[in-house]
């Protein structure tokens, strides 16, 4: 056998000719792959491989935008509140003389143009007396000027709401108390 | 002498730690067990270094080139292990996985040690879909005339083993000299000219037997 030829191919050797002649059917044809495919594929891939993900992501993102949009959508809402009556802005043509439910107008308010206080309606029955010793829904608008109509409005509602919540909270506390003292009367008449 | 026994040793201790196909990593590179196999060189291939950073770069000529280059060896490398038929096949698949993953290729020196593991994982991964099957060997054995004495020369080869298979059908099918394998390989040329020349023995002496029988 000669070597040199078997490692670099000098001189001749028949045994390895015939060996190669045999073999060179195995040679291989360099085609390189198409990578515009493989590109393809490799990003069709990525999706497959990531679908799930995907799928979660823009699951979560449709829902965070819907809560959103109902979310705005109630605030954009206006809310009336129970049993109070409101208004935001009334225009009165001139000043009355029944001060019980309205405080005079400013000296200076003009006869068409005027912006005036709103006080809750307070009747004279025990919830509502009760009501009337809480703090009491009376807006006074020493100057409209600093705050817009809407603005006005939204904090009449505020106002309105915390005076409900705490209207509540004083009906459950004399509920408590009630129940006490019937519980006092009663060891009392034991 | 001693500088050169230290910087391969040291080499062969910062052998490649890139990131496999499919996440695998890599330690070593036993690239011939059995054979010489212990002296991994790292020259310097400016060729492949040049090509890999421009085929990171998204230059699909480069990978062409790339694959010229490195097509014999791989192919090589495949035909040791899976039938004929299947050989382009899974070629394409290693240059296809080596295109997905070289980014991640820390050494471009080392990418003919690189591609030859993809290759080899991707042979057993042939192997162990077909293993309870004895359609390997028949189809071995189904060309007649040139085509029979070829395959019976092949099966003898593959029946050396790794170490000696390879090495022998990138010279005989191929026909790359020693030098060139030792380049795409990674291997010393004394390492390759070892395995050439003891496999080109035990190939004689098995097809010696067979002609006698």
């Amino acid at each position: 056998m000669n070597s040199e030829y078997l490692f670099d191919k000098q001189g001749s050797d028949v045994e390895i000719e015939r060996l190669e002649g045999f073999l060179s059917e195995f040679r291989i044809r360099p085609v390189p792959p198409s990578l515009s495919m493989e590109k393809t594929e490799y990003r069709l891939s990525i999706f497959s491989r990531y679908k799930l993900a995907f799928a979660l992501s823009f699951a979560s993102l449709l829902v965070a935008f819907l809560a959103a949009g109902v979310l705005v959508t109630r605030l954009m809402q206006p809310q009336t509140p129970d049993r109070v009556e409101l208004d935001n802005r009334v225009i009165t043509p001139e000043p009355t003389n029944d001060h019980s439910f309205i405080d005079p107008p400013p000296v200076d308010a003009t006869k068409l143009t005027r912006i005036v206080e709103r006080s809750a309606k307070i009747t004279h029955s025990p919830r509502r007396v009760r009501r009337a010793q809480a703090p009491t829904v009376t807006e006074t608008a020493k100057d409209g000027s600093h705050l817009t109509p809407e603005e006005l409005y939204a904090y009449q509602k505020l106002k309105v709401a915390l005076f409900l919540a705490g209207s509540k909270m004083k009906i459950v506390q004399d509920t408590i108390d009630q129940v006490d003292d019937d519980q006092k009367k009663g060891k009392l008449n034991r | 002498m001693q500088s050169n026994g230290l910087a391969r040793k040291v080499t062969a201790a910062l052998l490649i730690t890139t990131k496999m196909p499919e996440g695998e990593a890599v330690q070593d590179l036993p690239l011939f067990s059995g054979a010489q196999s212990d002296s991994i060189v790292q020259a310097d291939r400016r060729p492949e270094v040049a090509l890999v950073g421009r085929i990171v770069a998204g230059d699909e000529d480069a990978f062409s080139e790339l694959y010229r280059m490195f097509a014999p060896t791989i192919n090589a490398v495949v035909l040791a292990r899976v039938p004929r038929d299947e050989v382009q096949d899974i070629v394409q698949e290693v240059f296809i996985a080596a295109y997905r993953n070289i980014a991640g290729l820390k050494d471009a020196n080392l990418v003919g040690p690189w591609l030859i593991r993809i290759a080899r994982n991707r042979a057993a991964e042939f192997y162990r879909r077909f293993r309870a099957s004895e359609e390997l060997d028949e189809q071995m054995s189904r060309p007649q005339g040139k085509s029979s004495e070829a395959a019976e020369i092949l099966k003898a080869i593959r029946a050396l083993g790794s170490s000696y298979s390879e090495t022998l059908i990138m010279r005989l099918v191929e026909g790359m000299t020693a030098k060139e394998i030792a380049e795409r390989t990674g291997l010393k040329p004394e390492s390759v000219r070892v395995n050439l020349h003891r496999g080109m023995e035990k190939l004689r002496e098995s097809l010696g037997v067979k002609r006698k029988k």
